[in-house]
């Protein structure tokens, strides 16, 4: 390759680096978290589901005809069943609903009841609009986080096109490195840490970037396509087939067609059902049910399933007499390749597609492709202080090493505090109003430690301090759940809870030590001195 | 390493990579389902799929092409052919 080609190459990589440096990290590391959220974080964040994950399919049968008698008869047009496996709701969910409303409302609306997973007991009701009973349905710490990775709550369609553009610039600066560092085999085993901070951080940078490459073009292309795949692809590919029709679009392919309703009485065996899923896919979680036409001779069930053998999710079709139809993709009875892929996207994005040691490597992964553009931009900032005539001060360069920490560090400590948060609120704070404090805590934390940086304070101390209190925040979590929490390291309730307690304290532990390790600035005036 | 040696027109190839492989990339999606010889699906999904693949590779080629104009003629010529055959399938009452 040309050097000149290179040259270009490289300029390109650095100038998409430094200009979506901190966005990266921002999206890179809370979508590290989110790898963990749904089910085990979430199942560690709700004592509801701390207690059970399972209700006998007979038990359900029970409640969705106990409760569709006590609806009116176009509420039973569909019933979702939303069971508590950690993927939706916390609570056992029916969702009653009637596509035209009904007196009071003409639009979409539920009737919605949610039961504890573990006694049955009716917790919840909500009458209303559909839309806004999953908009406000409660949230806690990692979901929160699984939703700022998404959209960084700046609400769709703004977010998810932002996310869906970093993913894009994610994949040039993925395919730029692989060229510029074309001597891939030499620089996979270059890492020379005794030779001062600025090697250090090259070599890790190439090292971290070529190891990670496959997985940081995966990231970057399923990132783009889930991003931008509503707001702009299918609005983009319904423009001809479908005369700009998204909606038609999507049903044509997702389409679970509205069974004729015969009026016929024949009741649906959604136990049976429930059963012949769980021997047929012993390792996959139910997530979902759709009943269509209850207790109707037409009537049809669909089941979502996630994991166990199948990559993707898969949707499993019954008729209502329990007989099974089929299984398909989860966007409907689509042939081709096209959805093989789109149907793998998913999967490989959240790393859920082989148990739980896959979703730590995606964890690490995901932490590796965070530190990145930090690495790079260390070294960015450092080449331009270097040198007779260096365009950047001593002064600047501390300023932008602290903005870096404020903006980056403050996203982490801010993540990390939520931990702690919700085993005080699952204490203090029930139910939906929990929602209320996430928001505030997690932004005036993150806002407040980026305006801390504009102190003069040395950047290595700023650095420890942040780490300190990172480490804190996670190490909190433990002692405050034995005081608080009804799973813990005592009791042993949960075994997922006591492992998520130990490794919160175990990485608290290190942060805390890494954070002590680090020398302290010699004297604030060192830093303001002129180069 | 010198920018101004390295890159010519560089305002016009960041507003050419930034703003015009975007544009293209989009109008290229409902273009690639007129003329695809596949089924329905694939004609839509593949499109879809391509996009990140095409902006990426219409991105980097906006700077590494060795004259300004080169990036600028081949995107517009591919806006310009994509346009054309929506329009032309959405008059034809093809959609």
């Amino acid at each position: 390759m040309k050097s000149i080609t290179l040259k270009k190459l490289f300029l390109l990589h650095s100038w998409v680096g430094i200009i979506t440096a901190v966005l990266l990290f921002v999206v890179a590391f809370s979508g590290a978290l989110a790898v963990l959220s749904r089910p085990e974080l979430k199942i560690w964040a709700n004592p509801e589901l701390q207690s059970s994950q399972h209700v006998a399919s007979a038990q359900i049968n029970r409640l969705v005809n106990e409760y569709h008698k006590q609806v009116p008869s176009e509420f039973g047009e569909n019933i979702h069943v939303f069971l508590p496996s950690g993927h939706n709701f916390h609570l056992l969910t029916l969702v009653f609903e009637s596509h035209d409303g009904d007196e009071n409302y003409d639009q979409e609306v539920a009737r919605v009841f949610q039961f504890h997973p573990d006694t049955l007991a009716l917790e919840n009701t909500y009458y209303g609009p559909s839309k806004e009973f999953y908009a406000n349905k409660k949230t806690d710490a990692p979901t929160y986080i699984g939703e700022f990775h998404a959209d960084l709550h700046l609400g769709r369609p703004i977010g998810l096109i932002l996310t869906g553009f970093l993913g894009l610039t994610l994949l040039v600066s993925a395919v730029t490195g692989l060229f510029i560092h074309r001597k891939l085999i030499k620089e996979l085993f270059t890492f020379r840490r005794d030779k001062g901070l600025d090697i250090a951080v090259s070599d890790a940078h190439k090292v971290i970037g070529i190891w990670g490459s496959v997985f940081n073009i995966v990231i970057g292309f399923t990132g783009s396509f889930l991003g931008l795949a509503t707001v702009i692809l299918l609005p983009a590919a319904a423009f001809v087939s479908f005369g700009g029709d998204q909606d038609k679009l999507i049903e044509t392919f997702t389409a679970i067609p509205e069974p004729v309703v015969s009026h016929i009485k024949q009741p649906t065996k959604i136990d049976t059902i429930l059963e012949h899923a769980h021997s047929r896919y012993p390792e996959a979680i139910i997530r979902d049910v759709t009943i269509m036409a209850h207790n109707d001779a037409n009537a049809q069930v669909y089941l979502r399933l996630l994991g166990g053998e199948a990559v993707a999710s898969q949707l499993l079709h019954y008729k209502g007499n329990g007989e099974f139809v089929q299984s398909m993709s989860s966007f409907g009875d689509i042939s081709g390749v096209s959805i093989k892929v789109i149907e793998l996207m998913f999967p490989l994005h959240f790393g859920n597609f082989a148990g739980v040691f896959v979703k730590l490597l995606w964890v690490l992964l995901g932490l590796s492709t965070a530190l990145l553009p930090i690495s790079g931009m260390m070294m960015w900032l450092a080449k331009r202080t270097r040198g007779s005539s260096p365009s950047l001060s001593v002064q600047a360069y501390a300023r932008w090493n602290r903005f870096i920490i404020g903006s980056c560090g403050g996203l982490v400590l801010a993540s990390f505090v939520l931990f702690p948060l919700q085993v005080v609120l699952n204490y203090t704070v029930i139910g939906v109003a929990q929602n209320s404090f996430f928001e505030p805590v997690f932004f005036y934390t993150w806002l407040a430690w980026l305006l801390s940086s504009v102190l003069p304070v040395g950047y290595k101390n700023y650095f420890k301090l942040t780490l300190l209190l990172c480490g804190a925040s996670l190490a909190l979590v433990l002692p405050l759940n034995i005081i608080f929490g009804v799973s813990n390291v005592i009791n042993l309730n949960s075994s997922l809870v006591a492992i998520v307690d130990i490794s919160f304290m175990v990485v608290g532990i290190a942060c805390i030590f890494g954070a002590l390790k680090i020398k302290n600035t010699q004297k604030l005036q060192a830093e303001v001195q002129p180069a | 390493m010198n920018n101004k040696k390295t890159f010519t027109a560089t305002r016009r190839r960041h507003l050419i990579a930034c703003v015009l492989a975007l544009i293209t990339a989009v109008i290229m999606i409902p273009g690639m389902t007129t003329y695809l010889p596949f089924q329905m699906n694939e004609q839509i999904l593949l499109p879809i799929l391509l996009f990140p693949v095409i902006w990426t590779a219409l991105f980097i080629y906006a700077y590494l092409a060795q004259k300004v104009w080169q990036p600028f003629v081949v995107m517009i010529a591919l806006c310009v052919l994509h346009g054309l055959l929506s329009f032309w399938a959405l008059t034809q009452g093809q959609g």
